[in-house]
């Protein structure tokens, strides 16, 4: 993979940032992993980086795999149609803490709604200047809804989150 | 009041009632007659028309559940909203402007020229009269969108208003044309300068007559907010307007005022281009050789009702097909295509009377 | 979400709150508008109002439900949803799907394409009020999804693809009548155009209204027809085929502005109407070569768990680039599904279309759009 003339550049302009490449899934797509960071530092070089002008941030996806938060950055560039995929991983120091990251907003603005769902959604927040007034979650939800550790409220605005459970399999003996 | 043409003191006599009333109660029979036995029932009649034409343009069935093939659609839909009004709200502002609005609307009943016999007032300027109301009707709902405290109600106002201006002055012009042609505004006169058959209406009397109705057709759509140029009363971007507000008997209220209005213009536009109630002449003097006025009245009231008729539904089959202007675009419309329109009609219209004056 | 624009007017400003429901909008969302007269000097979107949870549904289910999860993804156009899911499960475990699967795939996909697009025109004809139309169209759609019903048992939501393949074969008599339901949209289109695409009112009320700059497409990531129409050539059955999109000859119709600017309502409107005679094209090259076999793999049973690892598939939907990242530890459950929807960066560019437009223009420019606030709240 180091064959790879884009990491090779990325390597000599920001040494140290990239942890590691390997393939994504199955796919001939190569993921970087950079170090948490410098992301900023790497999106700048990647959309201005005259060969592969990666200037479109398709998406912005998180996951958590045991505790530790992964993030990828799908890219693709308009101009040269490459496909890249960047993932930087975050480990929170306790569970239910917002951890604070780069944003890479003022590079790629179409992360700004991307960047909201993952701070709603994960608690991961970004040092961003235009913070969006609204969000998808109603106003003062608390915890981080796709976190594993998440514990669903037991009810929601007066609306009770759980059916009341009914066990199939006696009531049909009911009926026998 | 014309006592001339009051009918409701024969009725009255036939009935047996008095015969020594005072003038302004027979004039009031008479308006409420004329509204409860022919304008409302046009309203249902016009409504189940509009509902069944317009499913019939648009590949659907409309109205088929109250009696057969619907007819007693309007009766259900009276009946439903009758029962519907608001037991807490009681805005004094609100309901002063929607009865203001709807007084200055049903005035124009007196003028509403419906035969030759049943010409209530029928004076030297009584063609000017429904506009004086059209215009009032525009300021009251004005004020009564204003009085909402609520954006659609505001827009809503302030659109009617400034549409009503726009196509006051062309349809004023418009109505000029005719007034030169047939040399008075009295309903009478303008009505008899025409005839029965369709080459002896005013509309097709020339060529500067004809765009005057065009131009008078198209300003009565603008002045009283009728689709499609009811930009006022757009549902998708301000709610309806100032009907937003309004719901249960109010809204029916409102509504029934906007569907008097567009029969009201149809039927004064029917008067003054399209040969008004005239009927063939040999009846006519049959008729009046045998006395039965009150015949005639009728057959001349169901002859102007039909060419209304037929006139609304063709401007409902138009908004039907066509999309919502928008406002800007109405008024603009209106100030530089309709208004240099009708001037230029009236100049035409005025050197072809001179000329064959002459 | 909502980058503020400076206000241009210096005037006594109306402050608006229009939703989460009203006629204008096109599903629950709320636009927060200041207006200066009948002008919008500033507008923020709120949305949100859909949020189902449908990512942490989907993590908290078997494999085999997440794909009815992912059919309501966006309930208009079901099929898309499962389609992004379905892919990257495949490429996760590498799972073979038989060639006969892949064209009723693409069947389902063009059918669902022709009928949000029919959608879109009808909310459309609703905007500048139309009434006919929207009936006129939404007869036609009753069509299509006749022919869901026929194959899949539902009309909406029709939860019919399955890993490797899809849950039934084709019905007798389905290909036949896809090609006479093609053969009447098409005489249709003809009826459409004539009473609204060219109507001179319709074009008097999009052209040149919401023209959507090209810097505005780059900045928001804009896909789609909303970005073809401003001139972006994207089309990931063009640029990255899926399915087997390869082998069909079609084309990518660009905006061309020819009743107005490039990149405006009007321009969104014929772009789509373009879009349905492609699909109708792909469509009648497609069941000519609908080839026999099975229509699912056989290997994949009830009892088949997906290995562990990653995949991203990206699909064009009937909005634009649907994208879909699952992640699998191996167990019982999907460990991650994350959807990239079209959606999501066409309300990013909404506050400053909106900035500066006429009141009576937001409903034409919101469903000039074709905002799908489902797939965007999730």
């Amino acid at each position: 993979m180091d064959k790879n003339p884009l990491i090779s550049r990325l390597n000599k302009a920001l040494p140290g940032a990239v942890l590691e490449v390997r393939r994504f899934g199955r796919s001939s797509v190569s993921s970087i992993w950079v170090e948490t960071q410098s992301i900023q530092k790497v999106a700048d070089f990647l959309i201005n980086d005259l060969e592969s002008k990666l200037d479109w941030l398709e998406n912005l996806s998180a996951v958590e795999f045991e505790g530790v938060f992964v993030l990828t950055y799908f890219l693709r560039s308009t101009v040269t149609k490459q496909v890249v995929a960047v993932r930087l991983s975050i480990i929170p120091t306790s569970e239910n803490e917002t951890v604070t990251l780069p944003s890479v907003q003022q590079i790629w603005p179409m992360a700004i709604p991307m960047q909201q769902d993952v701070t709603e959604m994960f608690g991961l927040k970004f040092q961003s200047s235009i913070v969006p007034e609204f969000g998808r979650l109603p106003a003062g939800w608390e915890g981080f809804p796709l976190r594993k550790n998440y514990v669903f409220p037991q009810e929601v605005m007066g609306i009770s989150h759980f059916r009341p459970f009914i066990n199939r399999s006696t009531e049909k003996k009911s009926f026998e | 009041m014309n006592s001339q043409y009051l009918w409701t003191i024969s009725w009255c006599d036939a009935l047996g009632i008095s015969t020594q009333l005072s003038g302004w109660v027979y004039s009031l029979m008479a308006l409420i007659c004329t509204f409860f036995f022919v304008v409302a029932p046009c309203g249902a009649v016009m409504s189940y028309l509009d509902r069944k034409l317009s499913a019939d343009l648009q590949a659907r069935v409309g109205p088929n559940r109250a009696g057969p093939g619907g007819i007693f659609q309007p009766f259900a839909d009276i009946l439903k909203l009758l029962q519907k009004d608001s037991q807490e709200r009681w805005d004094w502002r609100e309901n002063f402007w929607l009865s203001m609005h709807t007084m200055a609307l049903y005035s124009t009943l007196a003028v509403l020229p419906l035969g030759s016999a049943a010409l209530l007032v029928d004076t030297e300027m009584t063609a000017f009269l429904p506009f004086w109301s059209a215009l009032v009707l525009a300021l009251g709902t004005m004020l009564l969108g204003l009085s909402q405290d609520s954006v659609p109600g505001w827009f809503g106002g302030i659109r009617v208003a400034a549409q009503s201006l726009a196509g006051s002055f062309s349809a004023l012009i418009a109505l000029l044309c005719v007034g030169v042609r047939s040399g008075g505004f009295r309903w009478s006169v303008l009505a008899n300068s025409q005839g029965f058959a369709p080459w002896s209406w005013a509309m097709f009397s020339n060529p500067f007559q004809l765009v005057a109705f065009f131009v008078f057709v198209m300003s009565g759509l603008v002045l009283l907010a009728i689709p499609p140029l009811d930009g006022g009363l757009s549902m998708s971007d301000i709610h309806g307007g100032v009907s937003s507000h309004l719901f249960g008997r109010r809204l029916s209220l409102f509504r029934f005022g906007r569907f008097y209005g567009f029969f009201n213009w149809s039927v004064i536009t029917v008067v003054l281009f399209l040969g008004a109630w005239r009927l063939p002449k040999e009846i006519t003097e049959a008729l009046v050789k045998v006395e039965a006025k009150g015949l005639l009245s009728f057959i001349e009231l169901i002859w102007l009702l039909i060419k209304t008729f037929f006139l609304m539904l063709l401007i409902v089959w138009v908004a039907r097909v066509t999309t919502r202007c928008r406002v800007d675009q109405i008024t603009d419309f209106t100030w530089k295509v309709l208004s240099p329109f009708s001037l230029f009609a009236l100049l035409g219209a005025s050197l072809w009377a001179g000329w064959k004056a002459y | 979400m909502n980058s503020i624009p400076d206000e241009p007017f210096r005037t006594d400003l109306t402050t608006w709150e229009i939703g989460p429901y009203h006629g204008s909008l096109p599903a629950p969302m709320r636009l927060r508008l200041s207006l200066d007269g009948e002008i919008i000097a500033r507008c923020q979107v709120e949305t949100g109002f859909l949020h189902r949870g449908l990512e942490k549904a989907c993590e908290l289910h078997s494999w085999k439900a997440a794909v009815s999860y992912a059919d309501h993804l966006d309930p208009e156009s079901a099929v898309f949803g499962e389609l992004v899911l379905c892919l990257a499960v495949e490429e996760i475990g590498e799972i073979s799907v038989p060639a006969r699967a892949q064209f009723i795939r693409i069947i389902l996909s063009e059918l669902t394409r022709i009928s949000a697009h029919l959608a879109f025109i009808v909310r459309m004809a609703k905007a500048v009020g139309s009434e006919t139309v929207v009936h006129y169209v939404l007869r036609d759609r009753e069509r299509i999804l006749d022919l869901f019903e026929l194959l899949t048992g539902a009309r909406f939501s029709i939860n019919f693809l399955r890993f490797g393949g899809v849950r039934a074969d084709v019905t007798d008599g389905f290909i036949e009548r896809v090609l006479e339901v093609c053969e009447m949209i098409r005489i249709r289109m003809k009826e459409y155009n004539d009473i609204f695409t060219f109507n001179h009112g319709f074009l008097k009320r999009s052209a040149f209204v919401g023209i959507l700059p090209l810097n505005l497409v780059r900045t928001c990531g804009i896909t789609g027809p909303n970005a073809r129409a401003s001139g972006v050539s994207l089309d990931l059955r063009k640029d990255s085929p899926y399915l087997g999109y390869e082998g069909l000859e079609f084309q990518v119709p660009l905006g061309l502005g020819e009743e107005g600017a490039v990149g405006d309502s009007h321009d969104r409107f014929l772009l789509r109407l373009r879009e349905v005679s492609q699909s109708m094209e792909i469509l009648k090259q497609i069941t000519e070569r609908v080839p026999s076999g099975d229509f699912i793999n056989q290997k994949i049973d009830k009892e088949y768990v997906v290995p562990p690892g990653e995949a991203y598939s990206r699909i064009e939907s009937s909005r634009g680039l649907l994208g879909c990242h699952v992640v699998s530890d191996g167990k019982l459950r999907p460990s991650r599904v994350q959807f990239r929807t079209p959606t999501t960066s066409h309300l990013m560019a909404v506050p400053p279309l909106l900035t500066g437009v006429r009141i009576e223009d937001l409903p034409v420019v919101l469903a000039s759009l074709d905002l799908g606030i489902a797939e965007a709240d999730r």
